[in-house]
């Protein structure tokens, strides 16, 4: 049986953090909205018989926890629940009509909300691991979203969305949440305690004593061609 | 080339995959199994570190696919060429294709 002592220190620590992040205020989202977008990534990721993805999750009974809707609006939590269980059916379509409702930075940050509870819910699952309760989010104004100004933004013509200045100088996941730079350095961060380091990434033969690179990357198409994932 | 059935002389290849599948089924009684049963044979072949440090990396590729189609990230052209032609990966949901746009909810 799989404990949490098995997990590398390194995954765990990285693990306990961004964790902790769902439950904080980020640039644009308050600690309160962040944690119930996480919970409504979480309930729309994993259930077994989801609505098909052109039906809202705030349309259907009981999709959304208690409160859901005071935290954040519920085209936030729409596009939450979507990209947790059908991001391969996101189009440009979709994104134009979220933006209508979401302003562009605050969508790249709930991206990053659903991305680390993927990651944290996946590992956990995978290895048998009892789910994990959602911190507290602080109330008052320790809780407000902390409006941290965004790097000098440009439009990419490798992303939908906007990204830090210059633009499609890296590759498109890469650029991909640099508008807001703390998801995107938690991102990278969680990547390299799952994946592999970003300095390691050109060396074939690395490997941390498990796994060789070839064996990663099997598991790694495998989980992308399960996903329908094109990138 | 059909991914399904690709077999790439890995040894315990088919343990690996089995994490790999396993990691990406939905609540209930069967995908819990699959994963017992895949970490129990994983385990087996590799060690528990091993099993471990895969099922990390199906965590990476569950965060990353969610981030590359929520943000509409696009491959450079060849590349695109490439992973739908050797890959077979044009038949994704998640096709994008500046060339030939698609639409839809």
């Amino acid at each position: 049986m799989t404990t949490t002592a098995d997990v590398r220190a390194d995954l765990a620590s990285v693990h306990d953090e961004a964790w902790a992040s769902l439950s904080r205020p980020g640039p644009r989202w308050s600690a309160a909205a962040r944690r119930a977008l996480a919970r409504t990534a979480a309930d729309a990721m994993w259930v077994a018989d989801p609505p098909p993805p052109w039906v809202a999750a705030s349309s259907v009974p009981g999709a959304l926890a208690d409160g859901a809707l005071d935290a954040a609006p519920a085209a936030a939590h729409d596009a939450a629940a979507r990209i947790a269980r059908h991001a391969a059916t996101l189009t440009r379509d979709w994104y134009d009509r979220v933006r209508t409702a979401l302003d562009p930075l605050a969508y790249v940050e709930l991206v990053g909300v659903v991305c680390v509870v993927a990651a944290l819910t996946s590992l956990r699952r995978t290895l048998g691991l009892a789910p994990r309760a959602l911190d507290a989010a602080p109330d008052g104004p320790a809780g407000d979203p902390t409006r941290a100004a965004p790097p000098a933004l440009a439009e990419a013509r490798r992303n939908w969305v906007p990204v830090a200045a210059p633009a499609d100088a890296t590759a498109a996941v890469v650029q991909a949440l640099t508008a807001v730079p703390p998801a995107h350095d938690l991102l990278w961060r969680l990547a390299a305690a799952q994946y592999i380091p970003d300095a390691e990434m050109v060396d074939p033969r690395w490997t941390r004593g498990t796994l060789t690179r070839v064996e990663i990357e099997l598991v790694a198409t495998r989980v992308s061609q399960r996903r329908e994932c094109h990138y | 080339m059909d991914l399904a059935s690709l077999r790439v002389g890995v040894p315990h290849a088919d343990a690996l995959i089995a994490l790999a599948d396993a990691a990406t089924l939905p609540d209930g009684a069967e995908g819990e199994g699959a994963r017992a049963r895949a970490r129990a044979r994983l385990s087996a072949a590799m060690g528990p570190r091993a099993m471990v440090d895969a099922a990390a990396v199906a965590a990476n590729f569950e965060m990353m696919t969610r981030l590359a189609d929520a943000t509409g990230a696009l491959l450079d052209r060849a590349d695109r060429a490439e992973a739908g032609a050797l890959a077979g990966a044009d038949g994704f949901a998640s096709r994008r294709d500046p060339d030939r746009p698609t639409h839809g909810g």
